[in-house]
């Protein structure tokens, strides 16, 4: 059309419109159809979601090998996984040995998504009804996929992946209404971080942290040196109260998870020392806490002292920040939080669980391979290849497996006193409770008053 | 033919070709020449209407019940439930206010600051290298994503060792303030945050419509003796009139939808005092997975919109003041 | 240019500026703090993304905390990480630049006739269509995310870089035809009048005018190409292989470590992602704003 010719009265140019319009058509294909090279191949949209209830094939003991499947073809398993800790490497050998077992052409589609993105991502492919195969899938989230009805049970194989092997805490984290819905991955625990070396410059030992809030108030108050250095600080969110809660001795939710109990004795004790961190002590930054994105940076960078509740991935942050293993354990010590005196340490548990939807065009396949990837074996190599803490009480004395774990020793410590937070209603309570401690950090409201508001916000939506 | 109202179509009887007999496919294309308006209009309102009536109407049909984001297909009529729920809610009018606060702020920021600039830059009294120059630089936020942005601003306006705080202890504010960690101040980081991002357009947007204004109109001002700031104000921006009125109206609708960078930088927190209305449907949604309720922000959101626009034609004087 | 003569120029303006103080003090101030604002503008638009590139530029792993502005030592290591151990600068890069390319194709088919329809035909009840069209930007997407990935499963096109390139045109194209309908306000309707009246059809005159309003075109097209460039959910929710990643996605592979930032690897990156927008600035600012000009049609 670039031609600027103005005798444009040949009947030409008729023709040559209809020629434009047709071309403009097939740009406009060719222009976005460009990168479209090898369609769709990838997706199946779901079958439908009648033939959805695969806990009920109770054949698969013998690893399902015998069983004809329905035909050849071919199967590409969608795996989702919050990215950074597992890779395809780590899958593909699986996907091998079922390949040598079926006769279906089995591939791997693996595939990463942030952490922040993850949750919205896998609501919306539910929500459309075009799930992924296999997830990874917070411990927090687990309920509410739960109550879609999709996930993939294991009851049937319960023994085989020696489900008594997890620990405690997790055991209860993957059991939703008596169904078992997810193998767990790996755990974290949630304690304390100090600056050795602020606590010999404050003449304090750094090989023996306080034990106990008060010791630890006045320890944080001798490292106190605003604005180079606070002597605490602590992200104001419902995971981290997690830990001071249980410490109390208190929950979130009573045992059958249909009333919060937040709000009584033990919990008010746990928001009062947020209150007194940042407002009776004062050893806190000026301004509390509330993002969490630059908070690891800041502490490493000895912005405060102490950190009294922060998870064990602090030496991810560390290497990334340049430290080597050796200057992080120089530099740093790990252990318990605090507790109330004459009350128990504790600690709180987080972690993935591997889960299925049921809605996957080959179950059988699917859970064969999950049966696989629970397998006491695989989780020594991902433990061990991704440096997170195994979820195996078996892998406890596993040294390949702990070689590149650092604070080795407290941590295992630390796994005896683990709970985990109620996973069923999870969104609800952080959702709640986090401003309502943030009205304590800011000295807005008492304790007492905004853990009551709280709960009675988290009643009317339980 | 259908629409002799154009001035223009007149002339085509007269000018068929040399007087033979039109063949059918001179007289298609005769018929669908003289329909051209609407076949040029089509195909953008096909795409509109394909690609958000049956989303749009989805949605609204969802605010009416009660269903979870797993489980879409579990629903369970509730009428204006969730529209009462959320009216009668004072959490939400604490939304509002922020929201109130974020775009209005965002907007005359964005539009003021991007038309400041664009005048500065336009008529060259510069020299044109120089101009360019300033141009390139304002309009680079323009070329970053979203997700980067919140975390380079969460970065900058970190209160001890941000790059914004060096700068202002360096102008000698001896105790600035504490910014996305502050209750008072996290509401004007997110803002600044906001304009720089969303100022490029607005700068792009105004410096087309200064050069729809005439030369012999500022060679008259000049002749009439009147200042530099004498025609930006009487010659200037009584002519950007109807860009302005423009660029306010998209500014408001694409900052009434922002919330990504809010929830990287500050979450909605400290307390709720960043929380937006956008930001408010999305943890409804996804992270509560209450999609009634969600679609119910949604609906309510678009209402804003309407209301909002409605408002700036009304202010402008009438709807032909932008069309 | 060399030296001397640069220095001789200075000196010649700063003499005229100078002079120019002295006759119009009252400009000269009026001016000056013009430039003041400029400057200040320029710190505020730039700093942020100079402190990101200059993370770049340094050796991997020593971000200092505070960061300084000027990097002790210029490395290129987190480049030759960023070119040898991932696709940034090859698979990733061609998505992104098909997606973009193909939105600004259906953009500019879609807009042009209907901006240009808009500016010059009565057409019923033209303004509140004008105004229809920006119910795209009034619904929040996300509200609109589930239904739309269940027509693409349906459509069986989820997973292709079409649906994202649909998805960012229809994006843009309302604000763009609002660009193009102001655009073609400004330019008299002479000339389209003259070839009608020498026989042309509408179809035709519309071709006559087209080329005229290459620089407004080119000016959304830019606008399209961004906006393609910089959608992040629209890809991260209908790709699933990543052999059909676009840039806003692939960059979070640097920041998602549970929050952990490797601003090294980011700013280098970005700034390869930011490239290509880079050099449509630098190409099309000359056409685009002496283009908006319209210098032709004034007077």
């Amino acid at each position: 059309m670039r031609d600027s010719d103005r005798s444009v009265r040949s009947p030409v140019d008729r023709r040559r419109f209809i020629t434009t319009a047709g071309v403009a058509g097939v740009t406009l294909l060719a222009g976005c159809g460009g990168g479209d090279s090898d369609g769709g191949g990838g997706q199946e949209t779901t079958e439908a979601a009648a033939d959805a209830e695969p806990a009920d094939q109770t054949d698969t003991e013998a690893a399902g090998g015998q069983t004809d499947t329905a035909s050849g073809g071919t199967f590409t398993l969608e795996y989702v996984d919050v990215d950074g800790d597992r890779a395809a490497e780590h899958f593909q050998p699986v996907i091998d040995e079922l390949n040598s077992e079926y006769d279906t052409q089995i591939s791997l589609n693996f595939r990463e998504i942030p952490y922040d993105n993850m949750k919205q991502q896998l609501l919306t492919r539910v929500g459309a009804g075009d799930e992924p195969d296999v997830a990874a899938i917070d411990q927090i989230w687990l309920g509410e996929f739960y109550q879609s009805g999709k996930l993939m049970t294991f009851n049937d194989v319960q023994d085989q992946v020696n489900f008594d092997d997890y620990f405690a805490g997790f055991q209860d984290a993957i059991v939703q209404d008596d169904d078992f819905v997810a193998f767990p991955i790996t755990t974290d625990v949630r304690g304390m971080y100090w600056h050795k070396s602020a606590f010999e410059d404050a003449g304090l030992d750094p090989d023996s942290p306080p034990e106990t809030w008060s010791a630890f108030y006045e320890a944080a108050a001798q490292l106190h040196n605003p604005p180079e250095t606070y002597g605490t600080g602590l992200i104001v969110a419902a995971g981290i109260y997690s830990v001071p809660l249980f410490g109390a001795g208190g929950q979130f939710l009573s045992d059958d998870g249909s009333a919060p109990t937040f709000q009584e004795e033990p919990g008010v004790q746990a928001a009062t020392v947020i209150d007194d961190i940042h407002n009776n002590e004062e050893i806190g930054p000026p301004e509390p806490v509330t993002g969490g994105s630059g908070f690891p940076q800041e502490f490493l960078n000895g912005q405060y002292a102490t950190t009294p509740v922060y998870g064990s991935w602090m030496d991810f942050f560390g290497r990334n920040e340049g430290f080597s293993n050796e200057e992080l354990l120089n530099q740093f010590g790990f252990g318990l939080t605090p507790h109330p005196e004459g009350s128990e340490p504790a600690t709180m548990n987080g972690g993935f669980g591997w889960a299925a939807f049921g809605t996957t065009e080959q179950p059988e396949i699917v859970k064969d391979f999950m049966i696989r990837i629970s397998d006491k074996e695989f989780n020594r190599k991902i433990a061990r290849e991704t440096g997170r803490i195994p979820t195996r009480q078996s892998l406890l004395d596993a040294d390949e497996v702990w070689e590149n774990i650092l604070w080795e020793e407290e941590i295992k410590g630390m796994l005896e006193y683990g709970s985990t937070r109620p996973v069923n209603n999870w969104s609800v309570v952080s959702e709640e409770l986090t401003p309502a401690l943030q009205a304590v950090a800011f000295d807005r409201q008492e304790p007492q008053e905004a853990l009551q508001q709280a709960a009675d916000a988290v009643s009317s939506q339980l | 033919m259908s629409d002799d109202q154009s001035y223009l179509s007149t002339l085509d009887d007269i000018a068929g070709p040399e007087g033979q007999p039109m063949s059918r496919s001179e007289r298609l294309y005769e018929a669908v020449d003289s329909r051209l308006p609407y076949i040029m209009i089509a195909p953008v309102f096909l795409m509109v209407i394909g690609l958000i009536l049956y989303p749009a109407v989805w949605a609204f049909k969802l605010s009416l019940y009660e269903t979870q984001i797993v489980n879409l297909d579990d629903q369970t009529f509730v009428g204006l439930q969730h529209y009462v729920d959320i009216l009668t809610d004072p959490f939400f009018y604490k939304i509002m206010k922020n929201s109130a606060v974020f775009v209005g702020a965002s907007v005359i920021g964005q539009v003021a600051i991007g038309t400041a600039l664009a005048i500065l830059l336009d008529r060259s009294w510069l020299g044109d290298r120089i101009a360019r120059f300033f141009r390139a630089s304002y309009i680079l936020p323009w070329a970053t994503t979203a997700v980067i942005v919140g975390y380079s601003w969460t970065f900058m306006l970190n209160p001890r060792v941000g790059l914004v705080n060096e700068f202002l202890r360096f102008l000698g504010w001896a105790n600035p303030p504490a910014w996305i960690n502050s209750l008072e101040w996290a509401m004007a980081g997110v803002v600044i945050m906001n304009i720089w991002r969303g100022t490029p357009f607005s700068l792009i947007f105004q410096t087309s419509g200064l050069q729809s204004i005439q030369e012999t109109l500022y060679e008259a001002a000049n002749v009439g003796g009147a200042s530099t700031l004498q025609t930006v104000r009487h010659v200037t921006l009584p002519l950007l009139r109807p860009f302005i009125l423009m660029n306010l109206i998209l500014v408001t609708l694409f900052t009434f939808n922002v919330f990504g960078m809010i929830l990287v930088m500050t979450g909605g927190g400290p307390l709720n005092a960043t929380n937006v209305l956008a930001l408010y449907m999305y943890e409804m949604a996804f992270d509560l997975g209450n999609f009634g309720k969600a679609s119910a922000l949604a609906v309510l959101l678009f209402g804003f919109n309407v209301l909002t626009v409605a408002f700036y034609l009304k202010a402008f004087g009438g709807i032909k003041q932008a069309v | 240019m060399s030296v001397r003569d640069q220095l001789v120029r200075w000196r010649y303006h700063w003499h005229n500026a100078t002079r120019f103080a002295r006759d119009h003090p009252h400009s000269a101030l009026v001016r000056l703090s013009g430039l003041g604002i400029m400057v200040f503008a320029a710190i505020y638009f730039v700093l942020p993304l100079y402190w990101l590139f200059s993370a770049a530029f340094k050796a991997p792993r020593t971000i200092d905390y505070p960061p300084s502005l000027i990097p002790e030592a210029i490395s290129f290591e987190n480049f030759v990480t960023i070119a040898t151990e991932t696709q940034f600068v090859g698979q990733y890069m061609i998505n992104s630049v098909l997606v973009s390319t193909g939105a600004v194709v259906i953009v500019l088919v879609l807009a042009t006739p209907a901006g240009y329809a808009f500016s010059r035909y009565d057409i019923k009840y033209k303004q509140y269509l004008m105004v229809a069209i920006l119910f795209v930007q009034m619904i929040p997407f996300l509200a609109m995310i589930i239904p739309l990935y269940r027509i693409f499963s349906v459509v069986g096109l989820l997973d292709t870089l079409f649906v994202i390139t649909l998805l960012s045109a229809a994006n843009t194209t309302p604000v763009a035809t609002w660009l193009i309908k102001g655009y073609f306000d400004t330019v008299p309707d002479g000339l389209e009048e003259a070839a009608r009246v020498g026989g042309a059809s509408r179809f035709q005159a519309f071709r006559v005018i087209v080329p005229l309003a290459k620089p407004a075109l080119g000016a959304v097209a830019l606008y399209a190409f961004v906006g393609a460039w910089n959608q992040f959910i629209i890809p991260l929710t209908f790709i699933s292989s990543q052999s059909k990643w676009v840039f806003p996605v692939a960059l979070y592979e640097f920041i998602s470590l549970r929050g952990v930032v490797n601003w090294g690897l980011l700013g280098a990156a970005s700034l390869i992602a930011m490239l290509p927008v880079l050099v449509l600035f630098v190409v099309f600012q000359r056409q685009f704003v002496a283009g908006l000009k319209g210098t032709e049609f004034k007077g």
